[in-house]
């Protein structure tokens, strides 16, 4: 596959604009850590790296806000921004080598998005190379803005399906002073996630809780942050639930681990189950009917991602998730096996805008579920 | 205009007809003393009637109505309680005001999953209200929220004080079951994590109406906080009640709300509100913070000393709930009290970033002052989210004209300094000709072109929020010059 690394935004929408004339697949890359997430892409394919689009381009420390080109890489930003006690609060995986575009593009984001929420809820404001090879943006710099449509949102998850991120702009958050984990094993998947919802209500508030393991090991890890002595007295709190402070090199290898689950992807696949939080029922039935080995659950949010031994299940637990509006998709090891599941309601509006915005239908043709 | 007028006669009983052959009898409005109740939105800007107006009960009656009015070209124009402050569910071009007013119930409370499922109509703060037995609260907190819908809110991404720490309307939305022109039924539904699917939902909330009409939402509820403290930091100077707003920022503490009020606006409030504020301080702040109690500790000391070293002259903290309610109650009847300085007002909403505030702010000052205009300036500080109030007598003869120069300078202004236009009350007709300023024109046709995919047929709420140029054509131009003459070009 030929590959070129534009080193400004007008190079990059050149070539896109080349490849739709040409009407040649072009494949959009970052790091190419998350490229499983996707069908593999024709052979004769562009592979079109933004990694040479690295910049910083601007931060306020005072506003709280960042912009920065695609490439640049997360792990990098993360460390600047440290030195002004502000951070990105998002821990996706393969945070430590993938770029903010490429995770962008793949919607990805880890267990801080139980309180942080996740990307689409930090970024301002984009430009956007366009299939044609327009360069446009929506949004601004400014934390509050309601000036035109939120264009730059249609690109967070659409893994570069209807255009690709070349610049992104964020909110970001002070980080708090302290931080400290809390954790527990259960036998038994149902009374782990019975747990967590526990340490999950108030007066708890823990960051994130995450339930991880399989067979007969399951760990409850909640993590809370604040002041000093907000964290002594929700960790006193999780106690009374069971769950022992760990010590802080052992927390931070834990949400490393948990964050980088399936990363990268071995010989199983990979199947990510999302539902509405609050059908609990079903949440545990579309688990229960996989072949699972081992996963990372967020019951608060309605998340599990699951190694399988093998996808016999799958059809079982789409027909449990999908009239509830939840969706199983597998993430790597799909095979022959459909991975994304059933269209949903508006596959019919994704299809047109995707034909508006890519008529040559050169952006990941093929590879994700908007065909 | 006079054909336009002809086409629409004629063309309107035949709309009435198939509407009431389809439709419940009290759901079609044609008299014109109630179709004059939708003739304006909370702006008073732009006024325009509709040529009929439906009020459906549910989700396929809705989409009945928007058969038969996109079916003959109508315009359509969803409306929530008509509390909007930039024109968007006025009907500029006439056509069918879809009025969601009896869509006004809240279906479902979910207190596990904190969220709820409601219909558009439901007022903001009825919510809230229903939801606390549960220690939740919906957050997005329009100053309107007494009288604006969810549906509204959600349709112009609506803001309010405690945005700052909770996020605008967008960040609570879940999911929308929307009526597209073609009078299909589609729910954007992201309950469910990370499925497969375009954020064709955060593209939605906000669109003004341009897109759909929504006849559902599900919205997030948050938990209510374990404590909350108010305080009123009180000023000499406006200068240093700005520095204090960035001083918090830049020190990383997020503030549930960080408003201020300055100038006479402060001495109003006193004096019809009661509010508590000092009659002679040249700006307040209005600082809330909640959380956990420890979190609250740590915050207070550090606000105070902030407060303290930007020149505050002094701090009060609320001892209580009634003394919250009573500082809160000067912010919230802020606009209606500047009634008492001047009769007229007009209000703009440009936002700067943070550490750029005490400029701004300057130059507001010294616009009003060149253009010989009183000004007010009552906002979210801590979102650099302006509000500056131009107020005057519209008798006194060329008034108007400078009032529209000098909101102009300070949007110019706004956006000069690294804004934008708008920070929550949307663009609507009232700042729709100004996007070309923030936006390049391959941006607002990339907007279009997404308008397009929703309404191929331009008929929701068309002429709002983008500059349309010729799409619009040649009548939608007319009536637009008329509409600047008749009511001012007050835009």
């Amino acid at each position: 596959m030929e590959r070129i690394s534009p080193t400004s935004p007008e190079e990059l929408a050149q070539a896109l604009a080349q490849a739709s004339a040409s009407a040649r697949p072009v494949v959009p890359f970052g790091a190419g850590c998350h490229q499983h997430l996707v069908a593999p892409p024709p052979p004769d394919a562009l592979q079109l790296s933004v990694t040479a689009l690295d910049r910083v381009l601007e931060h306020v420390p005072a506003d709280l806000t960042l912009t920065v080109q695609a490439g640049a890489r997360l792990q990098v930003v993360q460390a600047m921004l440290a030195n002004h006690g502000q951070w990105l609060p998002w821990d996706p995986p393969g945070g430590a080598v993938a770029t903010i575009g490429g995770l962008l593009a793949c919607g990805l984001a880890g267990p801080l998005r139980q309180t942080y929420g996740t990307p689409r809820d930090w970024v301002l404001g984009a430009r956007i190379a366009l299939a044609d090879g327009t360069l446009v943006k929506s949004g601004g710099k400014v934390v509050k803005n309601v000036a035109g449509y939120d264009l730059h949102k249609l690109h967070i998850g659409a893994y570069g399906t209807l255009g690709v991120i070349v610049e992104v702009t964020f909110k970001l958050a002070p980080q708090p002073p302290v931080w400290r984990t809390s954790s527990t094993e259960c036998a038994d998947l149902a009374e782990a996630l019975q747990l967590a919802a526990r340490v999950a209500m108030p007066p708890l508030a823990p960051v994130s809780v995450v339930v991880s393991g399989g067979g007969g090991r399951f760990r409850v890890a909640a993590r809370f942050s604040g002041a000093p002595a907000t964290v002594v007295r929700q960790s006193r709190l999780a106690a009374e639930l069971g769950l022992v402070p760990l010590a802080d090199d052992a927390a931070a290898a834990l949400w490393t681990s948990l964050g980088d689950f399936g990363m990268p992807p071995g010989d199983q696949p990979l199947v990510r189950l999302g539902i509405a939080p609050r059908q609990r029922d079903a949440y545990r039935a579309a688990i229960d009917a996989l072949d699972v080995l081992d996963g990372i659950y967020q019951p608060t949010i309605g998340l599990a991602r699951m190694r399988c031994a093998d996808l016999a299940g799958l059809a079982a637990a789409r027909a449990i998730a999908e009239p509830l509006g939840g969706a199983v998709v597998v993430e790597h090891g799909a095979a022959d096996a459909p991975r994304w599941g059933a269209a949903r309601d508006s596959m019919r509006l994704m299809r047109a805008l995707r034909q508006r915005l890519d008529p040559a239908d050169v952006l990941n043709r093929g590879r994700t579920f908007v065909e | 205009m006079a054909v336009m007028q002809t086409t629409r006669r004629a063309d309107r009983d035949e709309v009435i007809a198939r509407l009431r052959a389809a439709l419940p009898a009290r759901a079609v409005l044609t008299h014109p003393d109630e179709v004059m109740l939708y003739e304006y939105d909370g702006s008073a800007l732009d006024m325009a009637l509709p040529d009929l107006v439906v009020v459906p009960g549910d989700t396929a009656e809705t989409a009945t109505a928007v058969r038969i009015a996109a079916d003959a070209g109508w315009p359509i124009v969803a409306r929530g309680a008509g509390t909007g402050l930039s024109g968007g569910s006025v009907a500029s071009e006439g056509g069918l005001v879809i009025s969601l007013a009896r869509l006004d119930r809240i279906l479902e409370i979910d207190p596990a999953g904190r969220s709820a499922r409601v219909q558009p109509g439901v007022v903001n703060v009825e919510l809230s209200e229903r939801a606390a037995p549960h220690g939740l609260h919906f957050a997005p907190d329009p100053s309107s929220q007494k009288s604006s819908t969810i549906g509204g809110n959600a349709a112009e991404n609506a803001g309010g004080p405690h945005c700052l720490k909770y996020g605008i309307t967008t960040n609570h939305i879940l999911a929308a079951t929307v009526v597209l022109s073609d009078g299909s039924i589609v729910t954007f539904d992201r309950q469910a994590p990370d499925a497969p699917e375009y954020d064709l939902l955060g593209v939605v909330v906000g669109s003004e109406g341009t897109l759909g009409v929504i006849t559902e939402l599900v919205v997030r509820l948050t938990p209510n906080p374990e404590r909350i403290q108010t305080f009123l930091a009180v000023y000499d100077s406006l200068d240093a009640a700005a520095d204090t707003v960035s001083a918090i920022i830049a020190a990383g503490i997020i503030p549930a709300a960080l408003e201020m009020l300055e100038g006479d606006g402060i001495r109003v409030v006193e004096e019809s509100v009661h509010a508590g504020y000092p009659t002679d301080a040249e700006a307040v702040l209005l600082i809330e913070i909640d959380g956990l109690h420890e979190e609250l500790e740590s915050q207070a000391g550090e606000i105070a000393a902030l407060c303290d070293r930007h020149g505050a002259r002094a701090l009060q903290v609320a001892r209580d709930e009634e003394q919250r309610r009573r500082l809160w109650a000067g912010r919230k009847g802020a606009l209606a009290a500047c009634g008492r300085l001047k009769p007229h007002y007009h209000i703009q909403d440009g936002v700067v970033p943070r550490s750029r505030l005490s400029e701004v702010l300057r130059l507001t000052r010294s616009v009003a002052a060149r253009h010989d205009l009183l000004i007010v300036n009552i906002f979210h500080a801590g979102d650099g989210n302006l509000h500056p109030l131009l107020l005057f007598d519209v008798r006194e003869p060329g008034v108007r004209e400078r009032a529209i120069a000098a909101s102009e300078e300070i949007l110019r202004a706004c956006v000069a300094v690294g804004g934008t236009l708008s920070g929550e009350h949307g663009i609507g007709l009232e700042k729709r000709d100004y996007m070309s300023w923030i936006f390049s024109d391959a941006d607002i046709a990339t907007m279009l072109a997404v308008r397009a995919v929703f309404d191929p047929r331009d008929v929701m709420n068309p002429c709002k929020q983008l500059p349309t140029g010729a799409s619009c054509g040649e009548i939608r131009h007319a009536a637009g010059a008329a509409r600047a003459v008749a009511a001012g070009a007050w835009i």
